[in-house]
């Protein structure tokens, strides 16, 4: 009996509190029992869900070597409980996600907070950040970061490359540095840091004219760089680096790597199958009934290239058919002479694949070159019936 | 009675407990319930309500995200407790395609892969993206859900020069080709190579087989101008243009390169009969986005500029129909374009992380393996590497600049050696030598994997490691790599030199101060060892002395 008492004093002082506390806080708070037409609402309020003030954020421009921050917020708007978890970035080295909180009731916000290390970023980034809730329609909260870096300079392009130069030409390169902060930009002393293959390059430099810089007004100044290099670079690759001083006191030079290969006068150019390491063209299986041709190009650069002619003076096998065409323009620097080669249809069966049973068929040319006055190429194919 | 007592007992505890609910449920804000509607609509669209940076609607993200994967979340969840939670890429990357019925076509748009045909691996390939290997892979898992399949790549296939450049540019052509791609653009980097090594990669029997398309590039007039392909019963119309501010980074007289707008107004007729135009512009998103609003015949615009992840949504270029797609860098990810009969939805997107959810494939294996038997044929010679003096080497002394190995190190430097010779430092060479395929003839590995080579440019100095049988004493990431040739230190040891001894001693001298902000990250960057930053102290744990 007295426990009855207690539960009925309880039961009425429970209404009491719990009716006086709402009262006293909301006023007119929703109905204790909900109607049947907000049953839903409170079923599906019953789960939770995440508001996400934004999900990109544009950081502008930012400095090399710095980190910036930005936070998004994160309100459970859902009745249940929610969870937050930090999952992976597109860049675990240079971006990072933390949240201020990992649980959040209905109604609750948490921070969560970006940073973005700009010490790797090429001149523009985007990264994202993903956060993973327990919203059954929003497990996976992808947030994205994005902007500029500001730097001091930009060298455009930001190497030097000479792709193909011949031994006996002289090429000229510009690159162009552009100054973001300094009206005035100069080079005050430049220096190549290869000293075997330095004498073979000229450095030039000069102010580009404001007028000229005018397609982006954040460019305040530039210098063009002009490098020529001379004739008799060894064959092959050259590698080699220019540092340029500018007048901007106590910063370390600008240093711009500079590539080079340095070709005969003469090359061969083929399609599928050309080989350039090995002179050797691929063919593979040609049917005998049809025969098969194959179109190449001998480039030539240098003095000779107007004047020089190529002929075939020993082809093996002999069936072979080559043909030298006319010599014409590809560009300023460079003629073109078309080479044919065609394996007659009704070839007897051959083997020329370059195994024991069959060697490479081989063409030798004689140029009128006077460095280069023979050329070999190698033809790889099987003539079948 | 009792009953009755029970009944009033249970009815008045059921009032206490949902007045105490109700009090104390109230003591959390609620929020009305129109304002709750829509607030949760506009998350659901991916909406900011507010942000003084707030970026378009059509560049947001999240505009489809996708359902979580709950066996993966689980997965996770039984992990926490461990050091490190093993890497689960559906909970890291998302799941792809949910919610697609099968396209009508799926156009898989690709670019900007600069040389990394296959994610390095030494910090783990699990939590690396990217890789021929992985793309094929999935473009068999498309194949095999039966969705008809066409693929584009916007180009740029190295980022380097030289020889090794070239055998990769060839490596990745091959790759393409063997992956079906219908056309692929070409990137001012690809561009400065060897003109007749492209034209061997990419040359097809005839001009127009060539799957490399370029209005406005020439080579030797043996690549189409534009690539006309019909996939899923859709004719696609493709043609590529180099943008202006990538053709200043071209400096090869083989190739001619003429202006892009002037180019495509000549190509334009040849795409009229087409369902469906799209233009690999590798130029900036800026010049891309102009091409698009002077050729707004072009469905889709695909640009090599933008930041190195793309978005999630391609961006609607205002004023047209046009969609501007980037594709990031690096090759992490590529874009698809499903294609509906759908006037309501005609196309959807999603954005594919190439990570290790997809397996490699035997094709890509072997493509890989002769890639490296190839740079193993050419040699450090072939690849036109020359070996150059160390920056520490002086004309007319003999050591300066010289590598001696680390076993000569041990002498002096007992403890240092022990802990060196028990790291993952000392075994750098011997793993390049049991992955499979061996990598230790690649440049770009044995440059952090031995002792006395250019760890970022690639290329050996002059007493640096030449091959396991020529070097074995350089074999390993060596004491040197760190601290700088020392042969003219151990010198002026051995010979009790006292004017050489101190000034040499501080030359090799290096804090760790100076090591973790300079010297590490020359090999454990943002693509060898994402991880090292996070964790510099535990990693110089790992090698303290």
């Amino acid at each position: 009996m007295k426990l009855s008492y207690v539960v009925v004093v309880s039961a009425v002082l429970g209404c009491a509190v719990g009716a006086g506390i709402s009262w006293a806080k909301f006023g007119d708070s929703p109905p204790l029992f909900p109607s049947p037409t907000t049953a839903s609402t409170a079923a599906s309020s019953r789960s939770p869900q995440v508001l996400v003030d934004e999900r990109n954020y544009d950081f502008g421009r930012v400095e090399r070597k710095s980190k910036v921050r930005h936070t998004f917020k994160f309100t459970n708007i859902g009745g249940g409980e929610l969870t937050l978890k930090a999952g992976g970035t597109t860049c675990s080295m240079c971006t990072v996600s933390q949240l201020s909180k990992t649980r959040l009731a209905h109604g609750e916000t948490a921070d969560v907070t970006i940073e973005y290390d700009s010490s790797y970023s090429r001149p523009q980034f985007r990264q994202s950040a993903t956060i993973l809730t327990n919203d059954a329609e929003q497990p996976r909260v992808e947030l994205n970061i994005f902007g500029s870096i500001t730097t001091k300079y930009q060298v455009v392009p930001d190497q030097m490359v000479f792709s193909k130069i011949s031994v006996n030409e002289t090429k000229t390169s510009e690159i162009k540095i552009y100054a973001f902060l300094n009206d005035n930009l100069q080079v005050v002393k430049h220096e190549l840091t290869g000293p075997e293959t330095a004498p073979f390059f000229e450095v030039h430099t000069a102010p580009i004219p404001k007028e000229q810089l005018a397609e982006n007004p954040d460019v305040k100044s530039g210098c063009l760089v002009t490098v020529t290099v001379k004739p008799g670079l060894p064959l092959g690759p050259v590698r080699q680096t220019i540092r340029l001083e500018l007048n901007t006191p106590g910063e370390e030079p600008l240093e711009v790597p500079i590539h080079a290969i340095v070709d005969s006068d003469i090359s061969i150019v083929g399609g599928n199958g050309w080989n350039a390491d090995y002179s050797r063209l691929n063919i593979g299986a040609v049917r005998s009934a049809e025969g098969a041709t194959r179109k190449l190009l001998i480039l030539v650069r240098g003095p000779e290239r107007h004047s020089l002619k190529v002929q075939p003076v020993k082809v093996n096998p002999a069936w072979l058919k080559v043909t030298i065409g006319e010599t014409s323009e590809l560009n300023k620097d460079v003629n073109q002479i078309p080479l044919t080669i065609e394996i007659p249809s009704g070839t007897a069966a051959v083997n020329h694949l370059g195994s024991d049973q069959g060697k490479y068929a081989e063409i030798l040319f004689e140029t009128t070159h006077p460095q280069v006055k023979h050329m070999r190429m190698y033809l790889q194919f099987i003539v079948e019936q | 009675m009792k009953n009755n007592l029970l009944d009033r007992i249970s009815t008045a505890g059921l009032w206490l407990a949902a007045c105490l609910l109700f009090a104390f449920g109230c003591n959390s804000p609620t929020t009305p319930a129109g304002s709750t509607a829509s607030a949760a609509s506009l998350a659901r669209q991916g909406q900011s309500p507010a942000g003084d940076r707030k970026v378009a609607d059509d560049q947001v993200a999240g505009a489809e995200i996708a359902p979580a994967n709950r066996a993966s979340a689980a997965a996770t969840s039984k992990n926490e407790n461990a050091s490190k939670p093993a890497f689960d890429p559906i909970l890291e990357n998302g799941k792809f395609f949910e919610g697609w019925p099968k396209p009508k076509l799926a156009l898989v748009i690709s670019g900007r892969q600069e040389g990394y045909l296959e994610p390095c691996g030494c910090a783990g390939l699990e939590n690396q993206k990217g890789g021929f290997s992985r793309r094929h892979a999935f473009f068999k898992e498309l194949q095999a859900k039966g969705w008809p399949l066409a693929a584009v790549d916007v180009g740029g296939l190295v980022r380097r020069f030289g020889r090794q450049a070239e055998v990769q540019f060839g490596a990745s052509a091959e790759a393409l080709k063997t992956m079906g791609y219908s056309a692929v653009g070409f990137g001012s980097d690809d561009l400065r190579l060897s003109a007749g090594e492209i034209v061997a990669a990419v040359a097809g029997a005839q001009p127009n087989d060539s799957i490399f398309v370029s209005a406005n590039v020439n080579l030797f007039d043996s690549i189409p101008k534009v690539r006309l392909v019909e996939a899923g019963g859709i004719k696609l119309g493709i043609s590529a243009v180099l943008g202006k501010s990538f053709q200043q980074q071209v400096n090869n007289a083989e190739v001619e390169i003429r202006p892009a707008g002037e180019s495509l107004k000549k190509v334009l007729p040849d795409l009229s009969a087409c369902d469906v135009r799209i233009l690999l512009a590798h130029a900036s998103s800026e010049e891309a986005t102009a091409l698009a609003k002077q050729f707004p015949e072009f469905d889709l615009v695909v640009s090599a500029g933008g930041g190195d992840i793309p978005h999630y949504e391609p961006r609607k270029i205002e004023g047209t129909k046009s969609r501007l797609i980037e594709v990031g860098h690096k090759g992490m990810y590529v874009i698809v374009a499903g294609f509906y009969d759908d006037p309501k939805r005609p196309i959807r997107f999603q954005r594919v992380a190439l990570d290790s959810r997809f397996e490699d494939t035997l094709e890509m294996k072997q493509l890989m393996a002769s890639y490296q038997e190839q740079l193993q044929q050419l040699g450090w010679e072939g690849l036109g590497l020359r070996r150059v003096p160390a920056p520490q080497a002086k004309k007319g002394d003999t050591w300066a600049g010289q590598f001696s190995g680390a076993a000569s190190c041990k002498a002096c430097h007992q403890s240092a050696w022990d802990v060196w010779t028990n790291s993952k430092h000392a075994h750098a060479t011997e793993t390049l030598t049991k992955v499979d395929p061996p990598r230790q003839f690649d440049p770009e590995c044995i440059s952090c994997h031995a002792t006395g080579w250019n760890p970022s440019e690639f290329f050996p100095y002059t007493s640096g490691f030449d091959s396991l049988e020529k070097t074995p004493l350089l074999t390993g990431n060596g004491c040197e790599n760190c601290h700088g040739p020392g042969a003219a230190h151990v010198a002026a040891e051995k010979a009790s030199d006292e004017a050489k001894r101190v000034p040499l001693r501080e030359l090799l001298h290096l804090t760790w101060e100076q090591a973790k902000t300079d010297t590490c990250v020359k090999c454990h960057d943002l693509d060898n060892s994402p991880e090292f930053s996070k964790n510099v102290e535990k990693y110089w744990s790992e090698i303290e002395h």
